[in-house]
């Protein structure tokens, strides 16, 4: 049952012996002969996102969307927990608004695709076959990376970088630390899933401490030389938080090369830390499924082409989001959510028999260093021969010397972007 | 340009007439316009960042416009740097509230 959706339709024109004059007068015929099927794995921001537009660009095809969790705990914006600004609960959003879009919610993990079958294999709900694949699995820690780091360890040293019980236990972590007590954020290399990510926690973390434990030193140990918005990040923290938060840089010997969870070590190169809290984040990858569907690259990411996020290893899959490699583009939720309504309108045009047609895209992210205090970075990005590059010109991040209202309406648009867009995610 | 889109319209219609929400909602414009609703809702959200149902294509393309070289917004000036004359055109005219 993996028939070509365009052989179909090609045979049904030519056993009808349609003219374009008779398929304009028989719709109803057409569209409820040549269903194309699509899945979707991943019910995030970008794998929701397609699912629903897809069906809204086209509502003859089929969307199954295969998601492990009943709800999802969204990433952006989780920061703010540890602030006590949010609770988790605001975070979470289950697929009813998904379902009552037309699409098929089937909550189980998917364990194999064959690529040559086209087929996703799932751990209970038996196989799905599909016209084409949408994988949109998001990150998945890139395992014996950082020695030490394993499964177990993230018990002891929470990553926190999926939202959900990772995030509970680093704020329990926090509450439980006594006044004057180390945490420690142990940041990762490039690519990895939101840039400035690292560097709001910190942010959240310090007005917490600020709040609630003032003598507590916050230490970001950073595989990397300079950061997203640093500049920004900095004269924010310089303003709210004065010396709380110590950012030790690549060069100063700030990578964190090894963790000891038994004893609570956090090692670099030249330096061992056991802080009372520790936050690492370690490398990442596309989820393992992408791996399993032949789609993941040496990178441990996915590329695509710019214009239809087709996968160039294997026809018929797609990929954004997160565990796409999108260039210039980030791994932000905005970037997901623009990448699948790009990516919804391709695919209803490719299953149509039309061909993908380049287009510009945006991303813009919020960014908050304390209540009323936020920042932005924003960018275009257009296909540019394998490639999304950004628009010369265009973009960048807030200017450092804008007026303090700015920071103002920056957090105020912070927490509106949330809620529209998790509106047009979720439903 | 416009050969393109005949040529577009019509495999559309020779496939799945009817099928597709609209032509206009699987072609070039929509793509171009499909980052802004992020931020920007036509919908119920209570929000602050301003909603686009209500202006008309000539009011977004006047607005777009003038962001390129406004300093004195957030964030629009650095993303309507990123767009061409015609591309904040077609986006206007896809999201513009139609006269009716």
């Amino acid at each position: 049952m993996t028939r070509s959706y365009a052989l179909t339709r090609r045979r049904m024109l030519a056993a009808s012996g349609a003219s374009a004059a008779f398929a304009a007068a028989a719709p109803a015929l057409l569209a409820s002969e040549t269903k194309a099927r699509v899945v979707v794995v991943g019910g995030g921001f970008g794998g929701a996102t397609f699912a629903r537009f897809l069906r809204a660009a086209d509502p003859t095809i089929e969307v199954t969307l295969i998601e492990q969790d009943r709800s999802y705990v969204a990433c952006p914006f989780s920061n703010l927990v540890f602030a006590g600004m949010r609770e988790l609960d605001d975070q979470t959003f289950t697929y009813q608004g998904v379902e009552a879009s037309g699409v098929r919610v089937v909550t189980d993990r998917a364990i194999d695709v064959d690529a040559a079958g086209k087929v996703v294999r799932t751990e209970s709900s038996g196989e799905f076959a599909y016209d084409r694949l949408l994988l949109a699995p998001g990150i998945d820690l890139n395992w014996g990376a950082l020695p030490g780091y394993d499964e177990a360890a993230t018990e002891q040293m929470p990553h926190a970088w999926k939202a959900g019980p990772q995030t509970a236990l680093l704020k329990d972590q926090l509450e439980a630390m006594d006044d004057g007590g180390l945490v420690v954020i142990g940041a990762p290399d490039n690519p990895f899933r939101c840039p400035p990510g690292p560097y709001e926690r910190a942010s959240m973390i310090a007005h917490y401490l600020k709040v609630y434990k003032p003598k507590s030193k916050l230490l970001i140990l950073d595989a990397k030389d300079k950061f997203s918005k640093q500049g920004l990040f900095q004269q924010g923290w310089d303003a709210l938080y004065g010396d709380m938060i110590e950012w030790v840089g690549l060069s100063a010997g700030g990578q964190v090369v090894s963790v000891d969870a038994k004893s609570g070590t956090v090692n670099t190169d030249f330096d061992s830390y056991t802080p009372a809290v520790a936050n690492i984040i370690p490398p990442q990858k596309a989820g393992v499924i992408a791996e399993r569907a032949g789609v993941a690259d040496a990178s441990g990411w996915c590329p695509i082409d710019p214009i239809s996020f087709e996968s160039p290893l294997q026809p018929d899959i797609h990929v954004l989001g997160d565990a796409s490699i999108a260039n210039a583009m980030p791994k932000s939720a905005f970037s997901a959510n623009a990448q699948a309504k790009v990516c919804a309108i391709q695919v209803a045009r490719l299953l149509n028999g039309n061909e993908a047609l380049a287009t510009t895209l945006a991303n813009t992210c919020y960014s908050i260093i304390g209540p009323d205090y936020g920042i932005s970075i924003a960018g275009v990005f257009k296909p540019d021969g394998t490639m999304l590059k950004e628009v010369v010109g265009s973009g960048g991040v807030s200017p450092i010397d804008a007026p303090q209202q700015n920071r103002v309406l920056e957090a105020q648009y912070a927490d509106d972007w949330f809620r529209i867009i998790t509106h047009e995610v979720f439903g | 340009m416009r050969g393109v889109v005949v040529g577009a319209l019509l495999s559309v219609s020779l496939g799945v007439s009817g099928a597709l929400a609209s032509d206009a909602s699987t072609g070039a414009a929509a793509l171009l316009s499909a980052s802004c609703s992020g931020c920007h809702t036509g919908g119920d959200v209570d929000t602050s960042i301003p909603k686009l149902d209500g202006y008309s294509a000539d009011q977004i393309r006047d607005l777009l416009t003038g962001f390129q070289t406004d300093d004195d917004v957030t964030l629009m000036n650095r993303i309507a740097r990123g767009y061409t004359a015609e591309e904040i055109g077609i986006i206007a005219e896809y999201l513009g509230t139609k006269a009716e």
